[in-house]
């Protein structure tokens, strides 16, 4: 059984969003309004955290990918009292979203601060309502939503391969933001698989991964200090 | 009794019936019924498989409805008598079009591959549409409720995964 994960170099990170995009667009991630942007509800399952490090002039700027860290130990989970968060067998941490009654604990429980609550009903330009993915659903008002890992591409990916009567391939699963990324700068596969660029970047003295020390376990992991 | 308290308990009576009404009927019948333009008879398209008319249920995750066009590769005088129903026939092969409804509904938030099912297991299409085959009209409700426990049930018993994240998208 596998264990998905994802690794980003920070050091290959151009900040050009277009992971941002990607994500936005693969899953139907509804536009934010100002009002709503100045209340801090705008929902974003991948953003971009700006970093900047030393002092003038020796002054660096890093743009960090910031989404569901799918940690192993994932507190979110702990405190939903539906179980519409769960961590499944392949390590990915679902929202089922009929399940979620909006409590937003949580939101609250999640130190990454990566899960958004719909306080409104998404609206769509109506050029773009043509246009949402059908392998995702369109969240509604009084849930939480995050990243999957696009998880609805590891069940497209996975039926591919038993129609073709073959083991499902690390690469054939991708997420939206791995592919979209110009720099090669995110890599996702198999942690358990030594072979996998994932497992091998995960290693990388250069790895660390986010508040740690809270028990956590995140899956996705940080490389920077390469340059 | 007094008259005023005679009415007020025949309301609230009368409130609790239409709301038991209600929710009866919204449970019973959780959808509107369906009203087809033909009175497709299926009995008669025996011994002809599903998928020459439901075309893609082995490729796709979405079953086909059949077009007018595929009913013509057959029938090229009306399959029906009525005068109604031979207009409609003849509008629909006008209008190369035939509107038919689809009675079987998944809620948007469940993923649904016809291709896992049929070509992958080789699930029987009666075990979620009934025995449609069967049919010399076609129902107005689904004859098998689609639910979640009914999906559920099947999967514990074919040891297929009961992920959430696998069906709920």
């Amino acid at each position: 059984m596998p264990r998905w994960g994802m690794a980003i170099d920070l050091d290959r990170c151009t900040g050009c969003q277009a992971c941002v995009v990607a994500c936005k667009q693969e899953n139907n991630v509804p536009f934010s309004t100002p009002a709503q942007a100045d209340q801090g509800r705008q929902i974003s399952w991948l953003y971009l955290q700006t970093e900047i490090e030393g002092a003038y002039p020796h002054v660096q700027v890093r743009f960090r990918p910031m989404l569901c860290q799918h940690c192993d130990r994932p507190p979110c989970t702990f405190v939903c009292p539906t179980s519409a968060t769960y961590k499944n067998e392949e390590g990915l941490v679902a929202q089922i979203y009929p399940r979620c009654i909006g409590c937003r604990y949580c939101a609250n429980a999640c130190p990454y601060s990566v899960k958004s609550f719909n306080y409104d009903e998404p609206v769509w330009p109506k050029q773009l309502a043509a246009s949402l993915n059908k392998d995702v659903s369109v969240r509604y008002k009084g849930v939480i939503e995050k990243c999957t890992f696009c998880s609805h591409r590891l069940t497209r990916a996975r039926e591919q391969a038993a129609a073709e009567g073959r083991a499902l391939r690390e690469e054939e699963y991708q997420p939206a933001c791995v592919q979209a990324c110009p720099a090669n700068a995110m890599v996702f596969g198999d942690l358990d698989n030594p072979h996998s660029r994932v497992a091998q970047w995960s290693a990388s003295p250069r790895a660390e991964r986010l508040l740690e020390d809270l028990g956590t376990k995140p899956k996705v992991t940080y490389l920077k200090g390469g340059v | 009794m007094r008259p005023a308290a005679n009415f007020a308990l025949w309301t609230v009576w009368g409130l609790f019936v239409a709301v038991a009404t209600l929710a009866i009927g919204v449970i019973w019948f959780p959808q509107l019924p369906v009203r087809q333009p033909l009175a497709f008879n299926h009995v008669r398209h025996q011994p002809m498989a599903c998928v020459l008319c439901h075309r893609g249920v082995e490729t796709r995750a979405f079953a086909g409805i059949p077009d007018i066009a595929t009913c013509l590769n057959c029938h090229a005088t009306p399959p029906v008598k009525t005068p109604a129903e031979v207009a409609t026939w003849n509008t629909a092969v006008q209008a190369q079009h035939m509107t038919w409804h689809t009675a079987t509904r998944l809620p948007d938030h469940v993923y649904f591959s016809h291709r896992r099912h049929v070509e992958l297991v080789q699930l029987d299409c009666a075990a979620c549409h009934g025995n449609m085959a069967d049919r010399t009209t076609p129902p107005a409700q689904p004859l098998k409720p689609i639910s979640m426990n009914n999906c559920l049930d099947c999967h514990r018993q074919q040891s297929a995964s009961t992920d959430c994240a696998r069906c709920h998208k």
